[in-house]
C-alpha cells in the first residue's frame, strides 16, 4: 500500500434497497486494487471541524461491497450515528477512505461457492460473486440470505440478482421466503462439505453456523467478522476476536481479519 | 539559514516539533504504508511491560463528542518481542526521528525492572529515551492509579531513575485535582521533562442495554474534546516550572491545536487519536506549522512559551463558572 492508501472522494450516490438499508457510492478511484473481503474506513474529511457538523469523529468500517461501472460500491445499513450520517449526505459530499484494509477472501477453485449472509452480511458476497465468475466462469454461485423481516430484505437489482445462480431467502418471522434463519436451511439441499462456504452476520448466527460447519465436516470456511474499530490498521488494539489457541489470547480483526477461519475463533 | 522546524525538548534534539503518541503509533513501523517515519520529530512506542499483556475484553471503544474512550488496558508485546522482533526494523527506517520507548509495570519494583532491562537492552534497541506512563493501577495495592498516588508516582519515577541514565519523561495523568505537584515531584526525581496529558476518565453507559459499553465500564478519554484540558495543564506547568521540557498532548488533530500547545509552553507536541482517523494527521499538522511558521517567518523555538509573554500579567486564581 502506497500514500494512495488515504483518499478523499466525493459521494457520488446513496440509494436505498430496503428498509434502513442503502448503497453508498463513489467514483472508482484510478489505480485502486482491491479484494472481495477487504474493508474501507469512512470518515468525514476534516473530523471535528466546523464544515462536518454531525459528523461522527471516528471512521466506520465498510467492507467493499462491490467494484463495477466505474464505480466503488458499499452496502450499508443505518443502525447508529455514522450509517445514519452516510445516508443523510448530498451527493458531492467529500469523504476520508482509508483503505483498502484487511485479509481479504481467498478464492478456491470449487465447484460451488456457497455464501451464507446474515442481514448486512449480505455486504461482501456482490464482489466476492463478480469476482469468482470472472476466474471460475463454470463455478456455481449460491447466496442464502436470512432478514428478520420481508421489508429489510435488499432489493437485488438484475444485474446483481444475476451474479448467482441460486437465490435462496428466509426471514426470522417466514413473511419472505423459507421460515427461520439461515443455518436452519442447511438442513435442505445444502448440506454439502464439498462446497466453498463463506459467511457473514451477526455473532450469534456465525457461531451457530460455525458449529454447524464444523459437525459437517466443512474444511476452510471463510467467515467475515465484525468488532469496533477505531483505526483498521492496526495500531488501536481496538478490534480483538478471542482466539481458540491462546496464548495470545486475541487477535487483531483489522490485520488478521476480517476474514478468519471460523475454527479459529473461541466463539 | 535556521532551521524553523528543529527543536529540543530537553536533551533531545529534533528535527520538528512532531512525535507520535503512545499507543497510537504501534511500535513505530504501522504508518510505513502512509509516510516515512523519518518525517517525525520523534514518536513513542506503545507502552512495553516486562511481559507481553493481552488487555481487556472488548468492546475497548466507544465513540464521544469529539473524541473517544478506550480501555485497551495496555496490551503488548512484551519487552523481549519488542528488542527481538520490532526494534531493529524500525530502527532501519526512522532517520533522525527519536525514538522514545514507553515503559510500565504493575507495581512501582516493576518501573525499576523494566527500565533496568531498558537499561541494558539500550545498545540493542537504539532508543532516544524513556517515556514512563505512570497511569496504571497497582495490582499489588488493589489497584490504586500510580500516577494518581503521589507516594506510589514518587516511588516508581525515582525507581525508573536508578535504573538507566537515558533522558527520562514522565507522563502525567490529568486525573488528579492539580498536576503541578506531580510535574514537580518529576523533576525533583530527576526527570528531564514531562509529557502531558494522559487520557482522562470517562464512561459511557448504552441506554439500551442499560449498561457500560466499555468492558471494564470507564476508560480514558482523548481527541479534540481533552484539548483545552491539556493546553490548561502545560500552560500552568511551564508557568510553575519555567525550566522543565514538556511534550504537549491531548486532542491535536490540527497545526492550529499544536500551536496552542507550545504557545502554552510545550518544547514539542504528541499527536494521539488523530491519527487513527486520518493516518497523515502528523504528516498534515507537521506541514500546517511548517507554512504557518514561514509565513511569519518565525521559528518553533521562538513561539515556544508565547503566551506566557503577553505583557505583564498577574497569575489570577482560575474561576470556572
Ligand atoms: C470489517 C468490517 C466490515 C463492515 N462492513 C459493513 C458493511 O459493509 N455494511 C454495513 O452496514 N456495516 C458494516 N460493518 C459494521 C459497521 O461498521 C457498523 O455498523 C458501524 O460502525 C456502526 O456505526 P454507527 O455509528 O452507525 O453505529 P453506533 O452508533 O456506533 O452503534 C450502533 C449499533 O451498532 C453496533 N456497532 C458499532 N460498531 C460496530 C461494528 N464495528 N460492527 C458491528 N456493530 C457495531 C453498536 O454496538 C450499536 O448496537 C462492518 C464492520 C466491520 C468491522
Ligand atoms: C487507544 C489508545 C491507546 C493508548 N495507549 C497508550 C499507552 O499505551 N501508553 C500511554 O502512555 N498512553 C496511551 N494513550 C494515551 C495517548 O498517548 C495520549 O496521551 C492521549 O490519547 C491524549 O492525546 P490524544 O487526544 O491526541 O489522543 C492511548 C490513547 C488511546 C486513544
Ligand atoms: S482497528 Fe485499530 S487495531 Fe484493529
Amino acid at each position: 500500500m502506497s500514500q494512495d492508501a488515504v483518499r478523499t472522494l466525493p459521494l457520488v450516490e446513496v440509494e436505498d434497497v430496503a428498509a434502513g438499508t442503502y448503497w453508498l457510492r463513489f467514483a472508482l478511484p484510478a489505480g485502486l486494487d482491491c479484494e472481495p473481503g477487504h474493508f474501507f474506513m469512512l470518515s468525514a474529511p476534516s473530523a471535528g471541524g466546523a464544515a462536518t457538523m454531525g459528523a461522527p469523529f471516528l471512521g466506520r468500517p465498510l467492507s467493499i461491497g462491490d467494484v463495477a461501472g466505474g464505480r466503488l460500491h458499499f452496502l450499508v445499513r443505518a443502525l447508529g450515528r455514522a450509517t445514519a450520517w452516510f445516508r443523510s449526505l448530498p451527493s458531492g459530499t467529500p469523504l476520508r477512505l482509508v483503505g483498502p484494509l484487511g485479509r481479504p477472501f481467498a478464492l478456491p477453485e470449487r465447484p460451488v461457492h456457497r455464501m451464507v449472509a446474515g442481514g448486512i452480511g449480505l455486504a461482501p458476497f456482490f464482489y466476492l460473486a463478480r469476482r469468482l465468475r470472472h476466474r471460475q466462469p463454470a463455478a456455481r454461485i449460491e447466496l442464502l440470505y436470512g432478514e428478520r423481516t420481508a421489508d429489510a430484505h435488499a432489493r437485488l437489482a438484475g444485474p446483481e440478482r444475476d451474479l448467482f445462480d441460486l437465490v435462496e431467502r428466509c426471514t426470522d418471522d417466514g413473511s419472505l421466503g423459507q421460515p427461520g434463519t439461515v443455518v436452519g436451511m442447511l438442513d435442505g439441499p445444502f448440506e454439502d462439505a464439498g462446497a466453498a462456504w463463506y459467511a457473514c452476520g451477526p455473532q450469534p448466527m456465525l457461531r451457530a453456523l460455525a458449529a454447524r460447519l464444523e459437525s459437517m465436516g466443512v474444511e476452510g470456511a471463510q467467515f467475515s467478522l465484525e468488532e469496533r474499530m477505531a483505526c483498521g490498521f492496526g495500531v488501536c488494539q481496538a478490534c480483538i476476536v478471542p482466539r481458540r489457541d491462546p496464548p495470545p489470547a486475541y487477535r487483531l480483526l483489522c490485520m488478521e481479519g476480517p476474514v478468519v477461519d471460523p475454527r479459529e475463533v473461541a466463539w | 539559514m535556521v532551521d524553523r522546524l528543529a527543536t529540543k525538548c530537553g536533551p533531545l534534539e529534533l528535527a520538528n516539533p512532531v512525535l507520535a503518541a503512545s499507543g497510537t503509533f504501534g511500535y513505530g513501523d504501522s504508518f510505513e504504508r502512509f509516510w516515512p517515519l523519518e518525517t517525525l520529530g520523534g514518536f513513542v512506542t506503545k507502552t512495553l511491560f516486562l511481559a507481553p499483556r493481552d488487555g481487556n475484553p472488548a468492546p475497548r471503544i466507544a465513540e464521544t463528542s469529539a473524541g473517544m474512550l478506550n480501555s485497551i488496558g495496555l496490551a503488548n508485546v512484551g519487552w523481549e518481542a519488542f528488542v527481538r522482533e520490532k526494534a531493529p526494523r524500525v530502527n532501519a527506517l526512522r532517520g533522525s526521528a527519536r525514538m522514545l520507548v514507553n515503559i510500565a509495570g504493575n507495581s512501582p519494583e516493576e518501573f525499576g525492572e523494566i527500565a533496568a532491562r531498558v537499561e541494558a537492552d539500550r545498545e540493542a534497541v537504539g532508543c532516544d529515551a524513556i517515556e514512563v506512563n505512570v497511569s496504571c493501577p497497582n495490582v499489588k495495592e488493589g489497584g490504586t492509579n500510580i500516577g494518581c498516588h503521589p507516594g506510589q508516582f514518587r516511588d516508581a519515577v525515582a525507581r525508573v531513575r536508578a535504573a538507566t541514565t537515558l533522558p527520562m519523561f514522565v507522563k502525567l495523568s490529568p486525573n488528579v485535582a492539580d498536576v503541578v505537584p506531580f510535574a514537580r515531584a518529576a523533576a525533583e526525581e530527576g526527570a528531564e521533562g514531562v509529557s502531558l496529558i494522559n487520557t482522562l476518565y470517562g464512561m459511557q453507559i448504552d441506554t439500551e442495554l442499560r449498561r457500560p459499553v466499555l468492558g471494564t465500564g470507564s476508560g480514558g478519554l482523548s481527541g479534540p474534546a481533552i484539548l483545552p484540558v491539556g493546553v490548561h495543564w502545560v500552560y500552568k506547568v511551564r508557568a510553575a516550572l519555567p525550566e522543565l521540557p514538556i511534550f504537549g498532548i491531548g486532542g491535536i488533530s490540527t497545526w492550529q491545536a499544536a500551536l496552542q500547545y507550545l504557545m502554552a509552553g510545550a518544547d514539542a507536541v504528541q499527536v494521539g487519536t488523530a491519527s487513527f482517523v486520518d493516518p497523515n494527521a502528523c504528516r498534515e499538522v507537521l506541514a500546517g506549522l511548517d507554512r504557518w511558521c514561514a509565513m511569519r517567518n518565525t521559528s518553533i523555538g521562538e513561539i515556544v512559551g508565547a503566551a506566557h509573554r503577553v505583557g505583564e500579567r498577574a497569575e489570577e486564581p482560575v474561576w470556572t463558572g
